[in-house]
């Protein structure tokens, strides 16, 4: 092999060379991690949504049972319409309020199921309600999910912002991406602290 | 120009991966808290992988002494990542995780199974055929009645091409392929460069040390062992050829001859054998019970 042949004009070799090591090291980064923090953010959404799909049978369900227990099916109720009537669009990620707020509606309505499933204790025929069983069986399955998404969630945020923040990612996106700025991430609070996870030890 | 190596070098770096503290996968069995007999893992760890030469689906049995503080689903489905249970494009992976201490036992099952392995069979499976095994402390026979169960269950979902998640570093060479086109300019730009600045005897190393480096990261999947083999070649160039003085064309051309098979050969005897995940994902679905 004749590397003399290889020689190139110097004029443009050097510039053409420098982005194409540059495009090695991190120059699209911004952007793609940008769209893997919005993909996680869907499934997020999607497994919170499923969640709030599965609480109007559940409260059919139990209501059949264990009608006295008003008070908690109301609290999980209320908590539903307020978790389906926000939204958050991945614009809307930037906005650390947003977000907060979207966390505080979600973990109210974990609680109030965790509550429900402790009241339902009681009530050994809805306990056995093979219907009942099912949507048990669902939840515990969401609450997996949802945590999965969320970790998912937390750990693309964490790659973004650091990226965004470090070198040389922050030269880029001071240069080529002037409009990204740091995404909002979940926080544990107090809340999620206590395992929202539901346990079901069969007899 | 020393800039221009040193950038090289730092996007290097930055794809090698970090280690975790998860257990290692040494089989299909991995019996950390010693549950089963020689034989049992054996008859176990023969079934799961005949299953996997059929159906192409990734089941893994793991026993562990602790779970260090994680709740069980979280610690399952790290684990299951970790390892990169299932294959990439079908993430048809199963892993059974049972720690024994917490008295705890998940089916934890991978994105592409869990249509055929729902939550409420996985549920099923371990109240019916696992927990009264272990309630009665007979770990090996509440293990094989899970496994197969699970097997029955995802039996037939996918037929991918058998043997095809047994390499093992796909994800690895995915990634690294993106380097390729970086590491070609590399290769042909370092030494054109250093001759242009007088360097020639640098130059003559420069070329071969960077094809080896080539081959040696294809054949091993590692990035590593392709920058030591690289270094290795570049010095043995450079200082062959410093006593020779002007003649730094012939030693290249020697030298370029003379390591580009060791680049090759030494990748050979890394790429082969073992077990290990095909890349597969999970997404949180399964499972868990405790007695």
């Amino acid at each position: 092999m004749n590397l003399r042949a290889l020689r190139l004009p110097s004029r443009w070799f050097v510039p053409v060379l420098a982005a194409l090591i540059l495009s090695g090291c991190g120059i699209n980064n911004i952007p793609t991690y940008d769209e893997a923090v919005n993909g996680r953010w869907s499934e997020v959404q999607n497994q919170y949504k499923r969640r709030a799909d599965l609480v109007p049978n559940l409260v059919n369900t139990v209501e059949g049972f264990a009608d006295q227990e008003r008070d908690v099916l109301t609290q999980v109720t209320e908590a539903r319409t307020r978790v389906t009537q926000m939204n958050i669009s991945p614009e809307m990620l930037n906005d650390p309020e947003a977000l907060q707020q979207f966390q505080q509606n979600q973990g109210a309505l974990g609680s109030a199921l965790q509550r429900l499933m402790v009241v339902v204790e009681a009530y050994p025929d809805l306990k056995s309600n093979e219907n009942f069983l099912a949507l048990q069986q669902q939840l515990e399955g969401t609450e997996n999910r949802i945590a999965v998404a969320r970790r998912d969630y937390i750990g693309a945020v964490q790659q973004y912002n650091t990226e965004l923040r470090t070198i040389p990612g922050r030269w880029w996106a001071r240069f080529m991406y002037p409009e990204m700025v740091a995404k909002a991430n979940f926080s544990v609070n107090a809340q999620d602290a206590v395992n929202p996870a539901v346990e079901f030890n069969s007899n | 120009m020393q800039r221009f190596c040193l950038l090289i070098s730092l996007c290097a770096f930055f794809t090698i991966a970090y280690a975790q503290s998860f257990p290692e996968l040494t089989g299909r069995v991995v019996d950390n808290a010693q549950l089963l007999t020689i034989e049992d893992e054996a008859t176990i760890s023969a079934q799961l992988e005949a299953h996997e030469a059929q159906t192409g689906n990734q089941v893994v049995v793991v026993s562990v002494a602790e779970l260090e503080g994680y709740d069980i689903a979280d610690y399952a489905n790290r684990l299951g990542r970790a390892w990169q249970i299932g294959t990439v494009e079908n993430n048809n992976g199963v892993l059974l995780l049972v720690a024994p201490d917490e008295r705890k036992v998940r089916i934890e099952v991978g994105y592409g199974l869990e249509g055929a392995l729902t939550d409420s069979l996985s549920s099923i499976i371990i109240q019916r055929e696992m927990l009264p095994e272990f309630r009665n402390n007979d770990y090996p026979a509440g293990i094989a009645k899970g496994v197969q169960a699970i097997l029955a269950a995802v039996e037939g979902e996918y037929i991918a091409s058998p043997g095809s998640t047994g390499a093992g570093s796909s994800a690895m060479s995915s990634k690294l392929e993106s380097y390729i086109p970086l590491i070609f300019i590399a290769m042909i730009a370092i030494p054109e460069l250093l001759r242009r600045t007088g360097r020639h005897k640098a130059a003559g190393g420069a070329f071969p040390a960077g094809f080896t480096g080539l081959f040696g990261t294809l054949a091993t999947g590692n990035l590593l062992v392709g920058l030591i083999v690289a270094i290795v070649v570049f010095m043995l160039v450079f200082f062959k050829g410093s006593g020779g003085g002007g003649g730094g064309r012939s030693t290249r051309r020697g030298g370029y001859l003379g390591t580009g098979g060791f680049g090759g050969s030494r990748g050979g005897g890394f790429g082969g054998g073992g077990f290990g995940g095909g890349g597969g994902s999970f997404g949180g679905g399964g499972a868990s019970g405790s007695w």
